[in-house]
């Protein structure tokens, strides 16, 4: 395997830029990586405690088998408290990770089939890298900007529902273990995975709107433990984050070394 | 040599033989014109000879490198211009040099003034920071042979770097690589099926005609191959009279064609006629072009084709 060394030359480095300029550059790749991590972590929370502040009942009818087991876990909160912590803490942090598989699947399908789309990936063959050196450069540089992106989105996101606890409870409730196991622990792996699909993905599509459909074999499953965790029937606890992380680890291990060394150059001419 | 081949075949997976038994040798400093028609097989030429696409037969190596196991040295001397390989549309020209610079090893300070150096002499100073996908179809070409000259390689494959440019601008590319062959010793493979224009630019010739390499040679090795002599035209009212004793043709009521060993045989055959009274009133000794012999190999290669 490939030391530190050859994951960050100068060559890399060269790649990363290029393939973020590029995301810069093209507004399908732009966009729905902004929009869809403005619309989680800013628009929904600040609906969310405007809602609550006017009094609307109505997201507390859709969710109150969970909305009682939360209530019973945390005898001292009001109703309102009762929804918040149902909502960031249970209802959110799957929703979180929509954000760097978004980010991951774009990036990464601009990276690997947008090369095959546009004719350039056999440019790169003709650079003293390896095919090798080509995939891991591309995918540390989607890893770091979608990453990134994640990060910018926690930040944002603890921001804003501190700001919006602050001004109803006069308490501050971010960050907390649960999100930091989330953000440092889940959402690396995931993305990776996210990264290991599109490159398997990228000898198969031959075009960008092609391998984004893939991701939603990624998404799915992400809506079902939405799903899943508003019915109550699972509750999410810092235990699960943990064996969901660990799990996802070794499967991005088997994936991501499978794919990378069966990569063939020639499906990406 | 820069570039030895033997025996190379290319079959792809669904069985289209695109290069078959392929024997060439390039020397250093060589503008060799690869000729063929469309589906000829030069672009696949060009990735088998850079390792990009892995050869069904034979060998080839780059100044002593093997395609097959040490691709890696060859991009380090080979720089590479074929129309599939296309730029980034939404990088500036500066940018995808930038790209390349870095992919090749380069220092940045380096990359940046060879990149200037490129693009001025390539005439797309101007257009530097501008996206490439608001580039015409011209600007991109030259954008792609200051992508392939970056590194200074000992060795630049071309596939079609003039289609699309104007005449001036394909002037400026054809003087910057007279240039480069001649004074810097690079070797240049030029893909092509403009037979003027390679004739124009190099220095050796190879005839690829599906798969299979025809000939090969220096036009005067090739025409002396093919024993094709030049042709002696000659007018005058009453030349038809010796056209069978000297082995010629008559045609268009004035013109008398006679085939001459060199063109030193010339005199001698103008006193034989002058003195048996043959009123010449012009006289031109023509060559055979290049595409005339490619028209005759190819021609003697598929009788059935060449219909006239
Ligand atoms: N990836 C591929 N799979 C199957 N056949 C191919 C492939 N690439 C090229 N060929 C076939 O190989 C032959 C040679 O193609 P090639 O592109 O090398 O021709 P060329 O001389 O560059 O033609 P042109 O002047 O049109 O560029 C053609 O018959 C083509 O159909
Ligand atoms: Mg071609």
């Amino acid at each position: 395997m490939a030391g530190p060394r050859d994951w960050l030359g100068p060559a890399e480095r060269a790649m990363l830029i290029k393939d973020a300029r590029q995301a810069v550059g093209d507004k399908r790749i732009l966009v729905p990586m902004l929009v869809v991590p403005a619309l989680l972590v800013v628009l929904v929370p600040v609906l969310m405690f405007v809602g609550l502040h006017l009094g609307s009942e109505q997201m507390q009818h859709s969710a109150s088998g969970l909305l009682k087991k939360i209530a019973e876990l945390h005898p001292g909160f009001g109703r309102s408290q009762v929804v918040v912590e149902m909502v960031v803490n249970y209802l959110y942090p799957a929703q979180f990770l929509l954000v760097p598989v978004m980010a991951a699947s774009v990036m990464a399908a601009s990276s690997f089939v947008g090369e095959k789309e546009h004719k350039t990936f056999e440019s790169l063959l003709y650079t003293p890298m390896t095919v090798g050196q080509l995939y891991r450069a591309k995918v540390l540089g989607t890893f770091v900007v979608a990453y990134a992106i994640a990060l910018v989105s926690f930040v944002v996101f603890g921001v804003v529902i501190d700001l919006g606890s602050y001004l109803e409870f006069g308490t501050l409730i971010f960050p907390n273990p649960r999100w930091l196991l989330l953000i440092f622990w889940v959402t690396p792996a995931i993305t990776v995975l996210c990264i290991a699909l599109m490159v398997w993905v990228s000898a198969r599509a031959q075009s960008f709107q092609e391998a984004q459909q893939w991701s939603l074999f990624l998404v799915l499953p992400i809506v079902l433990s939405m799903i899943a965790q508003t019915s109550g029937a699972v509750m999410l606890n810092e235990w699960l984050l943990l064996a969901f992380g660990a799990a996802l680890y070794v499967v991005d291990f088997l994936v991501l070394g499978r794919v990378l060394r069966r990569v063939q150059p020639e499906k990406l001419l | 040599m820069a570039i030895q081949v033997r025996g190379l075949g290319k079959t792809f997976a669904n069985g289209a033989a695109a290069l078959q038994d392929i024997d060439l040798e390039v020397a250093p400093g060589t503008l060799f014109g690869l000729l063929g028609p469309n589906g000829a097989g030069k672009t696949t030429m060009v990735r088998v000879l850079n390792g990009v696409l892995t050869a069904s037969a034979g060998s080839a190596r780059i100044f002593g490198h093997d395609v097959a196991t040490d691709s890696i040295a060859i991009h380090r001397i080979c720089g590479v211009m074929t129309e599939t390989a296309a730029p980034y549309e939404n990088l500036t020209g500066a940018e995808n040099l930038e790209l390349f610079g870095g992919l090749h090893g380069l220092a940045r300070a380096e990359v940046v003034a060879r990149s200037d150096e490129l693009l001025r002499a390539l005439d797309l100073a101007e257009h530097r920071a501008k996206q490439v996908k608001h580039y015409s179809t011209g600007m991109k070409r030259r954008l792609l042979i200051a992508r392939a000259l970056l590194h200074r390689p000992q060795v630049l494959y071309l596939d079609e770097p003039t289609s699309g440019l104007d005449p001036e601008a394909a002037l400026q590319v054809n003087q910057l690589l007279g240039q480069l062959a001649r004074r810097d010793g690079v070797t240049v493979l030029l893909c092509t099926h403009q037979l003027k224009y390679a004739e124009s630019l190099c220095t050796h010739f190879g005839f690829l005609d599906r798969g299979r390499l025809l000939a090969t040679g220096t036009l005067a090795e090739l025409l002396l191959q093919h024993q094709e002599a030049p042709v002696l035209d000659l007018r005058g009212p009453n030349l038809h009279t010796y056209a069978e004793a000297l082995g010629g043709t008559w045609q268009d009521h004035d013109r008398l064609s006679l085939p001459v060993q060199s063109e030193t045989e010339v005199p001698a055959v103008l006193r034989r006629l002058l003195g048996d009274g043959a009123e010449v009133y012009e006289a031109r000794l023509r060559q055979w072009s290049l595409e005339d012999l490619y028209f005759a190999v190819v021609a003697k290669q598929h009788p059935a084709a060449s219909g006239e």
